[in-house]
């Protein structure tokens, strides 16, 4: 469905993206997760041709955007991350400016759609309706869009992405600046959405990804980190397993004798709770459990241990690992 | 079709513009001030001279445009850039000639409409003696022309820049000099092979020409191609998105 090669953006001598490519298929859910300017933003400005880029090339269900932006656009329904709307607009008035010149037809013209682009075969008045009712904008229908709280806005701008009906949506960071209870609606919009729809969208909140997306792509510094669905990335750092312990004893006694024990990979003292009370953490050769030698170890020294936990590394070190 | 459907799509637009124009109120406030200082400096002289006649109006038209017009045209994108809709407007399917026209047609629809407001000047003169309906016919195009020329550059200047106030000083002053280019007190001035270039440049002189009555096909074809010079300048901005 999408297929970039390639991709490099540069401003002046800034390079923004360093030669992406990656491609999303039919149907799937891509999440682009990355620290605050890695190239979501950029990368999503560039598909949906609002910049060129400096070389490289994008392709949406095979059409070239160097050629044939136009028909690009037709296909794609985009969120950008400000969510700018017309402020002096009421909300009405504005999905139904986005219906017009998104070529929605006025009468109930049932035309089959010859370009994949559905647009000219709904009926505009009850497109509209279905949209305000799947965003849940009914109640401030006849608001001005200046007066709209922040959820409100996302919304809106959720419905002007999707009224006509496109086969792609490139969403950009839907669910920042919400409220818990206003995120867990978008992110059920958007589940019900990605039933039928290719999406891309962007995020930097981890949990976000694994709760929405089929697969995710890490971007950082301009460049693809890491690519996976999110149990595979979480499986791929999950194999290392970590061993938090809390130790009541001499510092470098403790450490000293942790790294020379037999299995363990990596240890370092993680904090201090007060004196001679430090947390470390242990990395055991894989598939060895550690639990017991290592309690036999402190009980045979005469000291305590007053924590304990055993760790998988979740989708956020590996975001932090990969990032770094 | 294709052509239709690419009217109709500009026709779409252009009603958004004209709209937001009168969502605020700056529109009439707008209209109401050019009603007021035109109306004024007019009757100001009007029983002194004791003649019938437009042309003195006329004459204050280009002044008064010069200020108006860049109120008009500054916000048109440097507001768009400034809230972001313009990243909305440019990812949708539409061409950018497609919303450079549309943006155009908007401010000189709402030009056209202030200036109807102000019919009620020749009404009043016409009850107090004979005047020359031609130059007033004239005037009154000649007046759509030159606006139609102001705004087009300060259309392209408000695409330069996200700040509306600096939008609207620079379009003053590039107005100022494209409408002071051909005027005589310059001429005067300038060096003797320059002149006919300048005065021909000038937005001001075929102006005096078209409010005279006599119609040129020159002054036209000067005029459209000042104003295509701009909106192609504009769209060529539009196209680079060097912004950010």
């Amino acid at each position: 469905m999408i297929e970039i090669k390639n991709l490099t953006k540069k401003f002046g001598s800034n390079t923004i993206l360093d030669n992406i490519t990656f491609s999303v298929k039919k149907g799937e859910v891509l999440g682009f997760l990355g620290p605050n300017g890695a190239g979501k933003t950029t990368t999503m400005k560039i598909i949906t041709s609002f910049w060129s880029p400096t070389s490289g090339q994008v392709e949406v269900d095979g059409l070239d955007a160097r050629k044939n932006s136009l028909g690009i656009r037709k296909r794609i329904g985009y969120l950008p991350e400000t969510v700018p709307l017309y402020d002096d607009m009421l909300v009405f008035e504005y999905l139904k400016f986005v219906a017009e010149i998104r070529g929605l037809a006025k009468e109930g013209i049932k035309r089959a759609a010859t370009n994949g682009a559905h647009a000219n075969a709904l009926n505009m008045k009850q497109r509209i309706k279905e949209v305000v009712k799947l965003c849940g904008l009914a109640g401030v229908i006849r608001q001005p869009i200046e007066e709209l709280s922040k959820g409100y806005r996302q919304r809106v701008g959720l419905a002007q992405a999707i009224m006509h009906d496109p086969d792609i949506l490139i969403l950009d960071e839907p669910t920042t600046g919400l409220d818990p209870n206003q995120i867990i609606e978008i992110r059920n919009l958007i589940k019900e959405l990605a039933k039928e729809k290719t999406i891309i969208l962007s995020t930097h909140i981890l949990g976000e990804v694994s709760a929405t997306c089929d697969r995710v792509i890490i971007i950082n510094k301009g460049k693809i980190a890491g690519e996976g669905s999110p149990a595979e990335l979480a499986k791929k750092a999950g194999a290392r397993e970590l061993i938090y312990v809390k130790i009541k004893g001499p510092r470098e006694e403790v450490f000293g004798k942790l790294k020379a024990m037999e299995n363990v990979v990596k240890a370092e003292i993680k904090d201090k709770e007060s004196e001679n009370v430090y947390g470390y953490e242990i990395e055991p050769r894989t598939g060895i459990d550690l639990r017991e030698s290592l309690s036999m170890a402190v009980m045979n020294n005469g000291w305590s241990i007053l924590e304990f936990n055993k760790k998988l590394v979740s989708l956020e070190d590996v975001f932090r690992e990969l990032t770094k | 079709m294709r052509k239709s459907q690419y009217i109709k799509t500009i026709y779409i637009l252009f009603k958004k513009e004209l709209m937001s124009y009168f969502n605020s109120p700056i529109a009439y406030i707008f209209i109401g001030v050019f009603l007021v200082v035109g109306n004024w400096l007019f009757f100001k002289d009007f029983f002194l001279m004791g003649q019938a006649s437009l042309r003195n109006y006329l004459g204050l038209l280009p002044w008064i445009f010069l200020f108006l017009s860049p109120a008009i045209t500054m916000r048109l994108w440097s507001e768009e850039k400034k809230s972001g809709t313009i990243e909305f407007l440019l990812t949708l399917p539409i061409t950018d000639w497609q919303v450079v026209l549309a943006k155009f047609f908007s401010s000189l629809a709402f030009l056209f409409i202030s200036l109807i407001l102000s019919i009620s000047l020749p009404v009043t003169i016409a009850f107090l003696g004979n005047i020359d309906i031609g130059s007033i016919i004239g005037g009154y195009i000649g007046a759509l022309f030159l606006g139609g020329s102001y705004l087009a550059l300060g259309l392209f200047i408000s695409s330069l820049t996200k700040n509306q106030i600096i939008a609207f000083i620079v379009a003053l002053m590039a107005c100022f000099a494209a409408f002071i280019v051909g005027a005589d007190f310059v001429l005067a001035g300038a060096p003797k092979f320059a002149v006919p270039v300048m005065k021909f440049l000038g937005l001001g002189s075929h102006f005096y020409n078209i409010a005279k009555g006599v119609i040129d096909t020159k002054d036209i074809i000067y005029y459209c191609s000042f104003i295509f010079l701009f909106l192609w300048l504009n769209v060529r901005v539009i196209e680079s998105r060097g912004w950010k």
